[in-house]
C-alpha cells in the first residue's frame, strides 16, 4: 500500500513538474491569471525536491531554467541544436535563401544591438533596483548601430579587401537605412529590421511597447532582464570571442 | 547678519496653527531640505519651457497650467496605486486629456489628448528613454556639489503582460509638496492639524487633511512594500543585524504611535456623533471611515512586519540561486557587439542561429496536422484583427468566423468585385493589386478574397461568370491558386 502510494506521489510529482515546464514554454503564461501556475511556482520554491524533478525534465527536453520566481518560470534551449530553439529563419522565411547573408547578419547583428542599447553595461544588468532601467525606440537602436558601424569602419584598411572577406559593419553601412516605398518591414533596410526583430520580443513578452505621439517606447520586461544577466550576456560572448579566435588561428 | 538671527526671524513668522517649534537649524539641515525640494524641479521645468514643446509655432499650451496636470497626474497615480500596481497608459493619457479640457474647454479632443501625452512623457522623462533625472545642490556637510538621481514615475511591465505607471518615492514627496520626504515627520504634523480642526469642530478641513494623510499611509506601506520586496530579493547580500532589523525596529514603532493615536481620534469623533446636526454628520462619518481605514492599513502592516522575521529566513532558503558567471564583462558595446561586427559575414552567418537561440525564448515547433491548415488559413487572415483582450476567469469568447465582415462590407465588396468582372479577362492576382491602387483597406481587401475563393465553388454563379484556375501567385494577403475571371457574353 504504502509503495503504491509513494508511486502515485511520485507520478503526480512528475506531472506537475511537466505542467509547470509547459507552463514556461508559453510566452503567455501569467500566474495572476492562472492559480495553477503560481501552485507549481511556490512549489517549485519551496521543495529542493519538486525542484530537483523540475530540472531533470528540463535538461531531458533540452532546456535550461533561467529563473524561477513568483513571476514565472524563464526557460531557454539547451543549445542552438535543441528542437525549442530560435533560428534567423523563424524571423523570415526568405532568409533561408540564396543570397540572403546579409539579411542574415543584420538580424544577428540587430538582436544584440537591441539587447545592449537597453542594457550597456554589466552594471544596468545587474541592478535588481529599477532605478537605471529605461526604455529604447527603433530609433536609438538603428542610430547606436550605425554609429559602432563607422567607428569600426574608419579605423579598418578597406582598399584592398575582397567582398568576402569584409566586416560585417561595412556590409552594414551600406544598406539603406529606410526604404519608404514599402508596405511591409524587411530585412533589406536597418530599420525594417529592427521593426521586425523588436516586435517579435514583444510577442515574445521580452520588450513591452507603449505607443506615443512622438513613436512610441520599448521597455525591457522581467523576462529580458533575467535572459540577458543569466544567460545571454555570457553566452554571446563566448560563441563571439570563440569565432574571432578561430579567425585570428585560420590568419596565423 | 548673524546666523543665529536669521533662524530667529523665521522662527517668529511662524503661523501660530502649526504650534510646533522648529530647532534652530544647521547648514546641513538647509542641504537636506534643497535636496528634498529638488523633487520638485521636474514640475517646475515642465512649466517654464512648456511654450516649447507640442508642435512648433502652435502655442498648444497656452492657458494649461501644467503644475496643475504635474498633480493630477500624481494624484491620478497615488488613487490607481491603491488597489493595483498603477496605471495603464491609456488611461492616464484619457484622463489627463479630460483635465486639460475642464481647463480648457475651446480645446479639441485631439489637442487636450496631445496636451496629455507630453505631460506624461516629460514628468516620466521619456525624452531621455524614461532614465532618472539628474539635478545637482550644494551639499553643506561635504562641501561639494552633489547629484540627486531619482525618478517622479516609473515604469514596469506585469506578469500580465501590461505596463504600470507608478509613483517612486521622490513622485509621493513631490505629490504631497512637503519639503521632508520622512513620511513619518509628516503624519506627525498632519495628524496634529486635524486634532486641532476636531477641537475647533471643523469637520471639512479635518477631513480634508485625514484623506491627505490616508494617502500617506499609501505611501508608507508601498515603501515598506518595496523594501521587503527588496529584501527577499537580495537576500543573500543584506545582513540581518545591519540592514533589516533596525528598519523593521523603527516601522514597528512608528505604527504603534499612528495606531495608538488613531484610536485616540476615533474616541474623540464618538463624542461627536451624538450630534442632531445632519452636514456635520455625514463629515464626521467619512472622516471616522476615513481615519479607521488607515488604522487598517497601519494594523496590516503592523502585522506583516511582525511576521517578517521568519518569512525573511525562508527567504534566503527559498532564492533561486543561478550559477555565477565565471569571467567579467564591463561593457557589451566593446566586448560584444563590436567584436561581432568586426566579424567577416561569412563568420557571422555561421554563428546566427547560435546568437539567434540565446537572445530567444524557446519557441513551439507545432505538430504537422492536416486538418489544422483550414484553421490556419482562417487565422492568418483574421490575425491583424484580433487583438489580446483581458479574459474573464472561466468565461472565453467564441469568435463566430461568419461575423469576420459585416453584411454591409460584404455587400459593398461584392459590388465591387462584380464591377471588376467584365468581358475582359482578369486574374485574382490583379483584382488585389487593384483593391491595394483603388485604397481598398486590409480587411476589405480580406473581404474581397474571401468572396473570390466563395466564388469559385458557386455553381450558380458558374452561369454568368467563368473562374478557371491558373497558375499560383502570391501577394501578403494571400498566396495559392490563382484564377482567371470571364464574364459570358449574354
Amino acid at each position: 500500500m504504502n509503495s503504491e502510494f509513494e508511486k502515485e506521489s511520485l507520478n503526480n510529482q512528475i506531472y506537475r513538474a511537466s505542467t509547470l515546464i509547459y507552463k514556461g514554454l508559453n510566452p503567455r503564461s501569467n500566474p495572476l491569471r492562472d492559480k495553477e501556475y503560481k501552485e507549481l511556482l511556490l512549489t517549485a520554491l519551496s521543495s529542493s525536491e519538486f525542484m530537483e524533478y523540475l530540472e531533470s525534465i528540463a535538461s531531458g527536453l533540452s532546456l535550461v531554467i533561467v529563473d524561477l520566481s513568483e513571476k514565472g518560470l524563464i526557460l531557454a534551449p539547451r543549445s542552438s541544436d535543441s528542437s525549442f530553439s530560435m533560428g534567423v529563419v523563424d524571423y523570415r522565411k526568405e532568409l533561408k535563401h540564396e543570397g540572403a547573408e546579409t539579411g542574415i547578419g543584420l538580424a544577428a547583428i540587430i538582436q544584440i544591438a537591441v539587447a545592449f542599447t537597453i542594457f550597456p553595461t554589466d552594471d544596468e544588468l545587474d541592478d535588481s533596483d529599477t532605478l537605471l532601467n529605461r526604455s529604447t525606440t527603433i530609433k536609438e537602436i538603428s542610430d547606436l548601430l550605425i554609429k559602432v558601424c563607422r567607428n569600426i569602419v574608419k579605423d579598418d584598411d578597406t582598399e584592398n579587401i575582397p567582398a568576402e572577406l569584409r566586416s560585417t559593419a561595412e556590409t552594414i553601412l551600406d544598406l539603406p537605412e529606410n526604404i519608404p516605398t514599402q508596405t511591409r518591414p524587411t530585412f533589406k533596410s536597418i530599420n525594417g529590421a529592427v521593426g521586425i526583430i523588436v516586435n517579435h520580443l514583444e510577442n515574445n513578452g521580452l520588450l513591452k511597447f507603449e505607443e506615443s505621439i512622438s513613436g512610441g517606447f520599448y521597455f525591457p520586461t522581467y523576462k529580458y532582464h533575467m535572459l540577458l544577466k543569466r544567460r545571454s550576456a555570457g553566452k554571446l560572448y563566448e560563441i563571439i570571442r570563440d569565432k574571432s579566435n578561430d579567425e585570428k588561428m585560420q590568419v596565423d | 547678519m548673524d546666523k543665529k538671527e536669521i533662524h530667529t526671524e523665521q522662527e517668529l513668522n511662524f503661523d501660530d496653527e502649526t504650534e510646533k517649534s522648529f530647532v534652530i537649524r544647521k547648514d546641513s539641515d538647509l542641504s537636506k531640505q534643497v535636496r528634498n525640494m529638488i523633487v520638485l524641479s521636474p514640475v517646475l521645468r515642465l512649466e517654464f519651457i512648456k511654450n516649447s514643446l507640442g508642435p512648433v509655432g502652435e502655442n498648444l499650451f497656452d492657458d494649461i497650467d501644467t503644475q496643475y496636470l504635474s498633480f493630477s497626474l500624481f494624484d491620478f497615480l497615488s488613487e490607481n496605486m491603491v488597489f493595483s500596481h498603477g496605471a495603464l497608459r491609456k488611461d492616464i493619457i484619457e484622463y489627463l486629456a479630460y483635465e486639460s479640457l475642464e481647463i480648457k474647454k475651446s480645446l479639441s479632443n485631439e489637442k487636450a489628448f496631445e496636451i496629455a501625452e507630453i505631460v506624461l512623457d516629460y514628468l516620466s522623462n521619456s525624452r531621455d528613454n524614461h532614465r532618472s533625472f539628474s539635478f545637482s545642490y550644494y551639499d553643506a556637510k561635504s562641501k561639494i556639489n552633489k547629484s540627486r538621481n531619482f525618478r517622479l514615475i516609473n515604469y514596469s511591465v506585469y506578469e500580465d503582460g501590461s505596463g504600470y505607471y507608478f509613483l517612486t518615492r521622490e513622485g509621493f514627496s513631490a505629490y504631497l509638496s512637503m519639503y521632508f520626504t520622512d513620511a513619518e515627520n509628516i503624519s506627525e504634523i498632519d495628524e496634529f492639524l486635524v486634532k486641532k480642526m476636531l477641537e475647533r469642530e471643523n469637520f471639512d478641513g479635518a477631513l480634508k487633511i485625514a484623506k491627505r494623510n490616508r494617502k500617506r499611509t499609501i505611501e508608507y506601506k508601498k515603501e515598506h512594500e518595496h523594501t521587503l520586496l527588496k529584501m527577499k530579493r537580495d537576500a543573500n547580500s543584506i545582513s540581518w543585524v545591519s540592514d533589516v532589523k533596525p528598519f523593521l525596529e523603527r516601522s514597528r514603532k512608528h505604527l504603534s504611535e499612528r495606531l495608538e493615536y488613531e484610536g485616540e481620534m476615533l474616541k474623540s469623533l464618538d463624542r461627536y456623533l451624538d450630534r442632531e446636526d445632519l452636514s456635520d454628520l455625514r463629515a464626521m462619518s467619512v472622516l471616522q471611515e476615513t481615519i479607521q481605514e488607515c488604522q487598517r492599513r497601519h494594523g496590516d502592516l503592523h502585522r506583516t512586519l511582525i511576521d517578517y522575521n521568519e518569512q525573511f529566513l525562508n527567504e534566503q532558503v527559498r532564492t533561486f540561486r543561478p550559477k555565477k558567471r565565471s569571467f567579467e564583462i564591463k561593457n557589451f558595446e566593446k566586448e560584444i557587439l563590436e567584436k561581432a561586427l568586426k566579424l567577416d559575414l561569412n563568420d557571422i552567418v555561421d554563428i546566427s542561429d547560435e546568437i539567434t537561440s540565446v537572445l530567444n525564448v524557446p519557441v513551439f515547433n507545432k505538430i504537422f496536422d492536416p486538418l489544422q491548415i483550414i484553421s490556419l488559413f482562417e487565422k492568418s487572415l483574421s490575425s491583424e484583427n484580433e487583438k489580446y483582450d483581458d479574459v474573464k476567469e472561466g468565461f472565453k469568447e467564441i469568435v463566430d468566423q461568419t461575423e469576420l465582415f459585416s453584411e454591409e462590407m460584404i455587400k459593398r465588396t461584392e459590388r465591387y468585385l462584380n464591377d471588376k468582372i467584365s468581358t475582359d479577362e482578369i486574374t485574382f492576382n490583379s483584382i488585389l493589386k487593384n483593391a491595394v491602387d483603388d485604397g481598398l483597406k486590409n480587411d476589405e481587401i480580406k473581404c474581397l478574397s474571401f468572396l473570390v475563393l466563395q466564388h469559385y465553388g458557386d455553381v450558380q454563379l458558374g452561369s454568368s461568370v467563368t473562374i478557371e484556375k491558373s497558375g499560383k501567385f502570391s501577394s501578403e494577403f494571400v498566396s495559392g491558386d490563382n484564377f482567371v475571371f470571364r464574364r459570358n457574353h449574354e
